[in-house]
């Protein structure tokens, strides 16, 4: 059974003519053991998608089906934060300065996995600790005694803590420098493997997405445009805007940089969206359809969809 | 003669023994892009500071010439002279970096008023002019404009509109697009080398994208706990790069960093290279620090080990 099926999913933030719907109807799932990437820019609603599977937004309409039930309005419940952590993006700001490591990992262990034997925390504890790769002496530090990429360990050991499903990965290595950006994927990867978690990966940063995810869906002001297997995606993306998105990546291979896409002007606000398709301003393949009429994910070969006429 | 040549410098934060850069030099040609990379804490940014005459207070320049033109502005007392009318710079962060109690056409006239004795009216309307000049449309709107009324790229082009009012020689511009997203990076990278044909200024270009290196200059600096460790053109940073750091640099975005290697950070304390530590061709005489050597034309190279493989 599908691990996460997501459909038709709104979140609109304020009333009336201040409105902004930051996510609007997404149909989105996710496998056991997947890793799903997320790419948009900035204020494509891909944050907003990923708080609201961890209950930190509540949505306004949709169904979020977690192993078949549906769990909106349950996302608070302990037994469904068990099965999905997250690890956010600046690792310093989201761990308590105040909490040794240890206290940091005990703490999901004694809320959601409903073990009160402390001689077993502890044994959970070491071993998390072992598998994000640092050693017992961690346990008594602080986090203003780890540098970054150790504080973005801590991180992900706690959302484990909890033996998870599914982890929220929003932007978990984009404070870091390159070679540790390098290792937590890595790192991530191993994880995996052992404990056959899914990923839901969110990130504007594609070379990353690349390295790590099986699937790639690209969001636009609160839609999927495109969704696709990773591999494919990047060879043949087929959404004029997903086009976009990789070709302004900056690339070390010269030969990647003869066809640069750069996109007309700024995307519009939320709050005034045009009728019809919303990539339509900053398109080349344009029609009249696309000013009147919204498109829909639509099937372009096996697991590749895309929301856009000009493909379909 | 180079536009800029910063030779020496020293830059040593007060009360601690170790300095935080170490003889380092770079120098940009008229119309030339100098990439200046590293990761954190590598110290590019407080070369480009030193430059400029801004390092923060605490911090001193104990040593080094900055030459622009052949000029010395490096004083006797470990200050820079600050030239406005010369040297322009692009932060960071362009919402934090501008006014916000100012209106973006305001601030840029003001820049202008205080390099060129001209009135009021007439600076705002150069200022209306640079604001199309760096592709916004309806510049006479947005020069009314607040900086929070505006988007990062927004803010970034008022940013570049307002390094550029006074037609600097050159241009330092600190991660200029780390804040933004990778399809308004495109745009302002179009932009600043559309600029750079045009009034024909150097700029110092600091990164730590070596994706944005390759896409954007003509020569490369890489920087590592305060020294400079490699100089070369970027056609050899991406085919023939010969330091173990840039190599290593290179391989961290090519390939996957295991993630059982240990990272260690910088060791200031360090008298000799201080990639020493982590180096895995790190022999005894690297306990010295060792000189940049000029081993092609345009390469220079700071480091003992002999260097035959490629990467």
């Amino acid at each position: 059974m599908t691990l996460l099926d997501i459909q038709d999913l709104h979140k609109t933030f304020g009333r009336g003519a201040d409105a902004i719907p930051a996510v609007r109807g997404v149909d989105l799932q996710l496998e056991r053991g997947e890793t799903l990437g997320l790419v948009g820019e900035s204020g494509c609603g891909k944050t907003t998608l990923g708080r609201i599977l961890v209950g930190l937004n509540v949505p306004t309409s949709g169904r979020v089906l977690f192993d078949g039930q549906d769990v909106v309005g349950r996302l608070n419940e302990s037994q469904y934060r068990a099965r999905v952590q997250m690890v956010f993006q600046h690792p310093q700001a989201s761990l308590n300065p105040r909490f040794r490591v240890a206290s940091t990992l005990s703490e999901p262990a004694k809320l959601l996995a409903a073990n009160s034997d402390s001689e077993k925390i502890s044994e959970a504890i070491a071993e998390t600790l072992r598998l994000v790769g640092l050693g017992q002496e961690y346990l008594t530090r602080k986090p203003g005694q780890l540098s970054g990429g150790q504080q973005q360990r801590v991180a992900i050991a706690r959302a484990l803590m909890s033996a998870p499903d599914l982890i929220v990965l929003d932007e978990p290595t984009s404070s870091l420098d390159q070679s540790i950006r390098s290792r937590i994927i890595s790192l991530l990867k191993d994880i995996q493997e052992t404990k056959a978690v899914a990923y839901l990966f969110i990130s504007h940063d594609l070379s990353t997405v690349r390295k790590i995810a099986h699937r790639v869906a690209v969001m636009y002001l609160g839609r999927i445009v495109e969704v696709s297997e990773t591999n494919e995606l990047f060879d043949d993306p087929k959404h004029p805007y997903t086009k976009a998105l990789l070709s302004a990546v900056p690339s070390l291979d010269s030969n990647d940089r003869s066809e640069r896409i750069i996109l007309r002007g700024e995307t519009p606000s939320p709050t005034e969206l045009p009728v019809g398709c919303s990539f339509q301003d900053r398109c080349d393949l344009v029609h009249d359809r696309c000013r009147t009429q919204r498109p829909e994910l639509a099937e372009v070969g096996p697991s590749h969809q895309v929301e856009c006429f000009a493909t379909q | 003669m180079s536009l800029l040549r910063a030779t020496g410098l020293n830059v040593e934060v007060t009360g601690s023994p170790y300095p935080i850069l170490r003889e380092v030099e770079f120098s940009v040609e008229p119309g030339e892009i100098l990439a200046l990379v590293g990761e954190s804490g590598s110290g590019k940014t407080m070369a480009a500071l030193a430059v400029m005459g801004l390092l923060p207070f605490g911090i001193d320049m104990t040593a080094g010439e900055v030459q622009l033109e052949g000029r010395n502005l490096a004083r006797s007392d470990g200050t820079v002279e600050r030239d406005a009318s010369q040297i322009s710079m692009i932060f960071q962060n362009p919402v934090g970096a501008l006014n916000p109690t100012m209106r973006v056409g305001s601030q840029i006239a003001r820049a202008i008023q205080f390099n060129q004795q001209i009135g009021r009216s007439t600076a705002l309307q150069t200022a209306i002019e640079m604001i199309g000049h760096v592709g916004i449309p309806g510049p006479e709107r947005v020069a009314r404009s607040y900086p929070h009324q505006l988007s990062g790229g927004m803010c970034q082009r008022i940013m570049i509109a307002l390094a550029i009012s006074c037609r600097p020689r050159l241009l330092i511009a600190d991660e200029p697009t780390t804040a933004l997203d990778v399809t308004v990076q495109a745009q302002i990278f179009e932009l600043i080398k559309a600029l750079v044909e045009e009034i024909g200024c150097g700029v110092v270009f600091i990164t730590h994208d070596l994706g944005a290196v390759a896409e954007m200059a003509d020569r490369v600096t890489v920087m590592y706990g305060g020294q400079v460790m490699e100089e070369l053109p970027v056609v050899e940073l991406l085919n023939d790069p010969k330091h173990p750091y840039t190599r290593y640099l290179l391989e961290s975005v090519i390939r996957e960093v295991d993630h059982r290697i240990e990272d260690i950070g910088v060791d200031f304390a360090l008298t000799g290279c201080r990639f020493g530590h982590r180096c895995l061709l790190a022999h005894d005489s690297c306990n010295e620090y060792p000189a940049l050597e000029e081993i092609s034309p345009g390469h220079r190279l700071s480091c003992f080990a002999e260097i035959t493989e490629a990467p």
